[in-house]
């Protein structure tokens, strides 16, 4: 008996009307969103998208900022999560931390996933608590055996409290340590081995991290294991000098995508397939006409052949060398 | 050198401008630091507070001005970091600060304002809970009513100000600048008592009478309904059920509770 071979989302003729359903059969274990483009959620975006029903894949919050009692912002993410597949990508968690978890801060996201079942859940390979407090930015680690134990048994730990797996997320950096014994994709792939977590891939971070260390971004992009993305990530950068007068890029999520980072994005989908894409904006927020028109962008490069051809073999890439 | 020291070196530097670039950050080749590159996590820190200070805070920001502004963000998050990555809840006790603030001391009336906009907020963000009608009375036997307990609604905050802190921030409502210099011209030490509460789905902010806001403090702090009567002195019975009409009316009630049930 052969399954029949589910078509994802984005390369199907009707796609709008198909698409969102979570889960398409296609492709990774950690793909739960619908394989199209979706957008960060926005206050000032959300009464126009309810109210004309926007055409849009998906959404993604902070849960940090849905963590008060009630109130309008319950109301609205309520009224959302009913008609789309939502996704809830924190900051908080400081999962690169030495310390322990905030138990109390992983019981407040146990329970926002209990209230509104998000298709994804994904965290960042960063830190932000220390002793004195939350130092609310997305701080960097070295990548040491010492660490990949602590960040692997902080996800175990995440990942046992909400009975689900996450993503995680490659950071975007400005500084590295010369302590670092292990390369970065290494790092990720080897904490996904041991966890079981699946990896957010932001090309924007790829950008901005290979540009501010002189590396090259087409080779992350081809050496990265894309067969464990569940989630990929757009989003604008500024641009400042260092010390050295070199070029220093700053992950900003405040303008639009730019061409370079287009170019990896189709690198990255011509050889994955179809992947759920997030738009990321999250200050100098444009009106909605703009985030859309960004979304649209790569909603064609998702349907491009090549996209849909690679998406039949998901996963496979090794299968399809032995079959040539 | 372990990852604890590290972090610990890094979170130091991070909170202290004054301190150099750790040394797990150095150079290998020269030994030298590259600040510029470890300044922005400072400046994405201290930015990103501020911001959401400046969030929780629109009209004290509109009142001291964005230069003003940033000096005092910078200032409250040096002795008081977040404690939870939730940073609607962050700036709970800027009121204070600012009260001992020396550079806001010509501006008097700033932490009642501040009281108002963090009252807000909570509100904003707060337990949803229905409000009963005033007529809920009407079901006490009569020889109850006296011994009877208002429960408030959860979201409400009593602000009593020597100043006429509602009124400067109603006038901050809307960009309504011949109000604002009306309000902010004519500010004299007369005091406002004002209610916070968000009884459904908008935030109200009600300026009422001292009378008025001493009552609901008294029956917020559980005071029976004839205790409360008592306390408001000239023995009005009229002004009185007015008053409680009123506190019923605003939706800042949510339940009864008998006295002698929990004595």
């Amino acid at each position: 008996m052969t399954m029949p071979l589910a078509m994802p989302a984005a390369c199907s003729t009707n796609a709008f009307h198909t698409g969102s359903s979570a889960g398409s059969s296609a492709g990774s274990s950690a793909v739960s969103l619908p394989r199209r483009a979706g957008v960060s959620l926005k206050t000032e975006h959300i009464q126009h998208i309810l109210d004309t029903r926007a055409e849009m894949g998906w959404f993604e919050v902070h849960p940090e900022n849905y963590m008060g009692a009630g109130g309008p912002p319950h109301r609205m993410l309520t009224a959302i999560r009913e008609q789309y597949p939502l996704s809830l990508h924190g900051v908080g968690l400081s999962i690169g931390s030495d310390g322990p978890l905030d138990q109390d801060h992983i019981a407040r996201l146990k329970a926002l996933a209990d209230r509104y079942e998000p298709a994804q859940l994904s965290e960042h390979l960063a830190w932000s608590t220390h002793d004195a407090g939350y130092l609310s930015d997305l701080l960097p680690l070295p990548y040491t055996n010492e660490t990949v134990a602590t960040v692997s048994a902080h996800i175990d730990e995440v990942q046992t409290a909400l009975g689900r797996t996450i993503l995680l997320e490659n950071p975007a950096t400005y500084v590295i340590f010369e302590t670092s014994t292990i390369d970065e994709i290494d790092f990720l792939e080897e904490i996904s081995r041991r966890t079981g977590c699946g990896l957010l891939l932001d090309i924007n971070n790829v950008f901005v991290s290979c540009t501010n260390h002189g590396r090259a971004a087409e080779a992350y992009i081809d050496r990265f294991p894309l067969h464990r993305v569940g989630e990929v990530h757009l989003a604008g950068h500024a641009e400042d000098k260092d010390d050295d007068g070199a070029r220093l890029l700053i992950d900003s999520h405040d303008r639009a995508v730019i061409n370079p980072v287009w170019d990896l994005y189709r690198r990255a989908i011509a050889r994955a397939g179809p992947l759920p894409t997030l738009i990321e904006w999250d200050s100098d927020i444009p009106p909605w006409e703009t985030l859309a028109q960004e979304a649209t962008k790569a909603e064609k490069i998702l349907q491009t052949d090549e996209a849909c051809l690679n998406s039949l073999h998901p996963g496979q890439e090794a299968g399809l060398d032995e079959m040539a | 050198m372990r990852w604890h020291d590290v972090q610990a070196a890094f979170a130091n530097a991070l909170m202290n401008p004054e301190l150099s670039v750790p040394e797990a950050l150095r150079r290998k080749t020269d030994g030298q630091p590259n600040t510029a590159r470890f300044n922005v996590y400072r400046n994405n820190t201290a930015t990103s507070l501020t911001d959401a200070l400046g969030d929780t805070y629109p009209v004290v920001k509109t009142l001291v001005g964005d230069e003003f502004f940033q000096a005092l963000a910078r200032a409250y998050m040096a002795s008081h970091l977040p404690q939870s990555p939730v940073l609607i809840q962050y700036g709970a006790e800027m009121a204070d600060f600012i009260a001992g603030f020396a550079a806001a001391q010509p501006l008097p009336f700033l932490a009642d304002v501040a009281r108002i906009e963090w009252a807000w907020l909570q509100a904003y963000h707060g337990e949803d809970r229905e409000s009963v009608p005033v007529d809920v009375l009407s079901s006490v036997p009569p020889e109850n009513v006296a011994g009877t307990r208002l429960v408030m609604h959860p979201t409400l905050h009593i602000i009593r100000s020597p100043w006429p802190a509602a009124s400067i921030w109603s006038a901050h409502q809307d960009d309504d600048d011949e109000a604002r210099a009306a309000v902010l011209a004519g500010i004299a030490p007369h005091g406002e008592s004002v209610l916070v509460l968000r009884p459904s789905l908008d935030v109200s902010v009600e300026c009422v009478t001292s009378e008025v806001g001493d009552l609901v403090q008294s029956l917020a702090d559980g005071a029976e309904l004839g205790e409360a009567a008592e306390q408001l002195g000239n023995g009005d019975a009229a002004t009185f059920g007015g008053m409680l009409a009123y506190i019923f009316q605003i939706g800042a009630v949510t339940g009864l509770q008998q006295a002698d049930a929990n004595s």
